[in-house]
This record gives C-alpha cells, structure tokens and sequence, in this order.
C-alpha cells in the first residue's frame, strides 16, 4: 500500500507540520499550495488520500474537491477547515472526512489511517 | 314722551326717534353680546370649552337669556340628532339658588364666558342626563327635519307642533314652548340648539330665536373647527408614533447589521488565528514526542497547552459569530425554547440531568435572529448544570406577560445535588458585578442585554431561586400570542 498523503493548503509551515507528523505513522506528505498544482499531482494516480484545505486563494476547497474527484475518483479526501459549519454545507459531502484544524493532530492522524488501511 | 298737544306731527316724531333710538340700543346689546360670544368660542378649539361658551351664551342673562339650553350634535351614520349637552336649572327653587349667585358676582358677558363650567358638569348635570340617550331621527318628515334641511330657526311660540318627532321632543322638555336652531357649517349640518323659558314662562321673541339662529351658525362652525383640530391631532400623534417606531426599527436594524458584519469581520479573524494556532501547537506536540531534556518537555508542554486553550476560546467566538450573522427573519421564542432543549438533550447524552420546556403561549414573537437566542440559552443552561447540577431536572417555561416574553429557568436538583449549594452557585452565576464568568455565559448574557432584554433571580416556590429572562415581544409584528 502506498502511504503517500497529498496536502493541499495555502500555508506552507502548515505542510511542514502534517509532513513531519505523518511521517512519525510512516507516511510521506507532498505539499502544495496551489489549485492547478493540487489537479497535477492528483492526476498522477499516486496519492491514495489528500487533506485538503477550503479557505484558499483561486479555487476554494469546496470548489476543488469537485474538480479532485473528476481527475483522480479513487482518492480519499480529507477536508481540513479552521471552521465547522462548513460540514452542513452540502458540498462538503463529497469528501470522505471533516477534520477541524487543530493543534492536536491525533484526529486527523486517525482519520487518515483508517481512510487509508481500511 | 312729550305732551305737546299743539304740534301732534312733533309729537309722532319724537315718538318715532325714541323707538329709533330704542332700537339702535337693542341692536347695539345684540352685537355686543355677539361680540363676546364669537370672540370666546374663536379663542379655543378645545370641543368642551366650545360647547360650554355656546351654552352659557345662550342662557346668561347677559347673553341671550333663555332660561335652559340643550345641544344635539348630529351623527352622519345614523342621520339622527343625539342629545349630548344641557345648562339650566331643573326646578324655579334650583333656578332661584343659580341665578342669584350669578347676579352676585357681577360678572360681565365676557368675564362670565371665560369661567367655563367643568366638562363633567355640561354632561353630567340633571339636564343633560335626561337628553343623553335621546335620539332626534331625521329620517321622517318633521319640523325639526325641515327646520335642519333649510336651515331655519324655528320658536314654536308661534306655531304648533304637529309631527309626532317634534312632539317627542317636548315631552322630553316638558314644555310644547321652545326655540330650535340648526347648527349648520358650510351647509352641512352639525347639530341642533335648542332653548325654552320654561322656569320663568316668558314667552321666547322673535329677537331670542334670531340671536339664537345667530348663536347656532357660530357654535357650527367653532365645533367644525375643533373637531379638524382633534383629527390634526390625532393624526399628528400617530404619525409621530409611526415614526419613533419607525426610527427604532431602523436603529434595531443598524444594529443587527453591524453585529452580524462584526461577526463576519471576527470570523475571519479567527480563521487568520487559526492557522498560526495549529502550526505552534502542532509542532510543540510534535517535539514533546522526540527526545528533548525533562525541562523542554515541561516548557513544550506548556506550550502546547496554551495553545490548546486559546483554540478553545476561538472556537466559541467562532460558534456566537456563526449565530450572530443574522438569518434576517423574527423568531418565536416558544420554537427557540424546544430547539435550545434538543440542542442541550443532545450534548448531555450521558449527563444525569432531564433538560424540558414548555410554554404557555404558541406564539411569542421577537425580533432577533433564532440562533443568536438558542446560542445564549444553551449557554445560559449549559453553564448552570456544569456549575451547579449533577442530576435532576432542569425546566424551560415561556410565559407573556404585557408585551414581554419571561423565559423562566426552574431546576430541581437530584438527590446527589444539594439545595443549598445549587442556589449559592446560581447567585454567583447571575450576581451583579460578576466579573468571573466564562466567555459563553458573557457571550449570552451580553446578547439578551442587546436585544433590550434583562435577567434576574427570582424567589421560587422552593429554597432554590428561578432564573428569569426577560425579553421584549415584537409586537409590531405578524404573529399574535394565543394561548396553547
């Protein structure tokens, strides 16, 4: 199984924290911090789960997790938003979890083992 | 007059000027008695002052002199005369009492119109009780009717009454003697004057019927004038309240605009907050997993426990943001109540207390967005059972009392709770100048304070206090509070 995670967020320390902690579960992180990027490096195949980030510049998470599914329907993906209510946004179903960001990173940690050796 | 037999023409002549000169007097006193009379009734436009000036004018003996007065106005809906005013005395021992004492006040015309009877008095006397329930139908034909179509005087001194309406009438008088005048304005009718000497039994001339005529077009007008004075008045008045509600409509608005955009503006600082958040926080607990010495591990630790905290409080500004971007419509208080004890019912899953509500009215209107007001009672309800409960029941009622809505919080503690602790902590919680208590309750009670609402302890049935909100009804709205 291939443990590669793709992490789609603006911010790029932001990436440096989930590589690190996901590496700790055995997991390697390619991050990227723009929508056209997100599509090429989906498009690859090679990413089993993707976190996802919605208040971004361009294309907002809502709108590319459409656009994720399209090029890459086999992906998992994990939105990860600094709000909740966007849970009851309908075009958040499409996603396979919600994780609220947090600085306690064990939900998403699971989130992302269970999404992937399930 | 002189008796100068030799000249008989100087004689007439004399005569003759004597009567001139009689007459010019008369006419004079006439117009000086019109004088004051018009001068008083222009000087108000308050209805009762008119109608006391009208009949005090007519029953002075320095004004017209007719010993009773009464006033009909006229009802355009009923096309009848209903009687509304009187003065004069009931009886020659009354009459004897009033008239006397006027006399020994010496007053002028003028002076007398300017004391006005009291407003009671021209309603209530023994006269005016026994016209107050008459009605005069000009629907038949009679002299009355006639006398209003063409607006004629008539003193039925000099005429008999033959119409069973006009009859009526003087049964009610008591006299078949009388003088009625038409009070017409513009030709519309406003009402009837009538006068009789029936105390004195002196007969009523043609002078008092004319001046009497006279009196009534006058008194007309006057009465027109404050009844459009009254209508001015009273659209004015509601105009201006249209407007202080208007006003506060607009100012309410602007207010919940402003906090719905600073709900926005804070929204998006919490989300620029929450980055940073998770990035210091993450990596602290990224490093508290590698190996650093006892002392970083403690400083890390802190670190990443503070950054914890303030998560927290970010996710409740966060949580009132969402609620404070109002939805734009009212709310029904009763729905609230239901919805705030599903909310609670569904975070207290294991929690040993029974969250209920109920409320004695359907409807009770308010204006505030829906969840900015579950937001504060979830708050408010949370924060007493995490404080102060560990089991029993906690009870929501709405009740309507004038135009206010009481939310009323009663608990019964369970058997592990005691009475005494429960109602101590409730004091701390809902205490003036409490300076302690945690960002959500501020939150919530901060929001009732906006919407003009207030909160209190009161005395229960119990040892235990009841907390009470109280909330201002929209009663300008829709909806009308029926009882459930």
């Amino acid at each position: 199984m291939d443990k590669r995670v793709l992490v789609i967020d603006d911010d790029v320390r932001l990436g440096i924290l989930y590589s690190r902690v996901l590496a700790e579960i055995g997991y390697t992180v390619d991050a990227v911090v723009s929508d056209k990027d997100a599509l090429s490096r989906a498009a690859t195949g090679k990413y089993p789960v993707a976190i996802l980030d919605i208040e971004m510049p361009g294309m907002s998470g809502l709108e590319l997790i459409h656009e994720l599914k399209r090029v890459a329907p086999d992906m998992k993906v994990v939105l990860n938003s600094a709000y909740s209510y966007f849970k009851s946004d309908f075009q958040s179903w499409l996603a396979d979890a919600y994780v609220v960001k947090s600085s306690d990173l064990e939900p998403l940690k699971d989130t992302i083992v269970r999404l992937v050796e399930s | 007059m002189t008796n100068d037999t030799s000249d008989t023409g100087a004689v007439h002549l004399q005569s003759s000027s004597r009567t001139t000169a009689s007459a010019a007097i008369h006419e004079q006193d006439e117009l000086h008695v019109l004088l004051d009379v018009t001068s008083a009734l222009s000087s108000s436009s308050d209805l009762n002052r008119i109608l006391s000036v009208i009949l005090t004018g007519a029953t002075a003996s320095q004004g017209l002199g007719f010993n009773r007065t009464f006033l009909f106005l006229y009802s355009d809906n009923t096309h009848e005369l209903r009687g509304y005013a009187a003065v004069g005395p009931t009886s020659a021992e009354e009459a004897g009492k009033i008239w006397s004492n006027l006399d020994s006040l010496r007053l002028s015309l003028a002076e007398l119109l300017d004391s006005p009877e009291p407003d009671h008095y021209l309603h209530y006397n023994d006269l005016a009780l026994r016209i107050r329930d008459m009605r005069i139908d000009l629907n038949p034909s009679s002299a009355i009717r006639r006398a209003c179509d063409q607006g004629t005087a008539v003193n039925f001194e000099q005429c008999e009454i033959v119409d069973s309406v006009t009859r009526h009438l003087a049964d009610i008088l008591g006299t078949q003697r009388f003088a009625i005048a038409p009070m017409l304005s513009k030709e519309r009718l406003t009402g009837l004057l009538v006068a009789d000497n029936l105390i004195t039994n002196n007969a009523i001339s043609e002078r008092a019927s004319r001046l009497l005529h006279i009196l009534a077009n006058h008194a007309a007008v006057a009465i027109e004038r404050a009844r459009l004075y009254d209508e001015q008045l009273a659209r004015a008045e509601e105009l201006e309240l249209n407007n202080t509600l208007l006003a506060e409509s607009q100012d309410q608005i602007i207010r919940i605009e402003k906090m719905s955009i600073m709900g926005q503006l804070i929204s998006s600082l919490v989300h620029e907050l929450r980055n940073p958040l998770t990035i210091v926080g993450g990596f602290a607990n990224l490093m508290l997993h590698s190996s650093v010495s006892d002392e970083q591990k403690e400083y890390l630790g802190i670190i990443a426990g503070e950054t914890r905290r303030t998560e927290t409080v970010l996710d409740q500004i966060l949580e009132f943001c969402q609620s404070s971007q109002s939805d734009g419509v009212n709310c029904n208080i009763s729905e609230v109540l239901s919805d705030t004890v599903l909310s609670l019912q569904h975070k207290l899953r294991d929690a040993q207390v029974q969250v209920t509500s109920g409320s004695a009215v359907d409807i009770l209107p308010f204006r505030a967005g829906k969840s900015q007001l579950i937001y504060a009672l979830y708050h408010i309800c949370r924060l007493i059972i995490d404080e102060a409960m560990n089991s029993g029941k906690l009870e929501l009622h709405a009740d309507r009392f004038a135009n206010d809505a009481v939310v009323s919080i009663r608990l019964t503690p369970g058997s592990s709770d005691d009475a005494d602790t429960v109602a101590r902590m409730l004091r701390q919680l809902f205490g003036n100048g409490n300076s302690t208590l945690r960002l959500p309750m501020l939150v919530a009670l901060e929001t009732i304070r906006f919407y003009k609402g207030e909160y209190r302890l009161v005395a229960g049935k119990s040892t235990l206090p009841i907390v009470q909100i109280i909330l201002p009804l929209d009663i300008t709205g829709p909806a009308e509070a029926t009882h459930g």
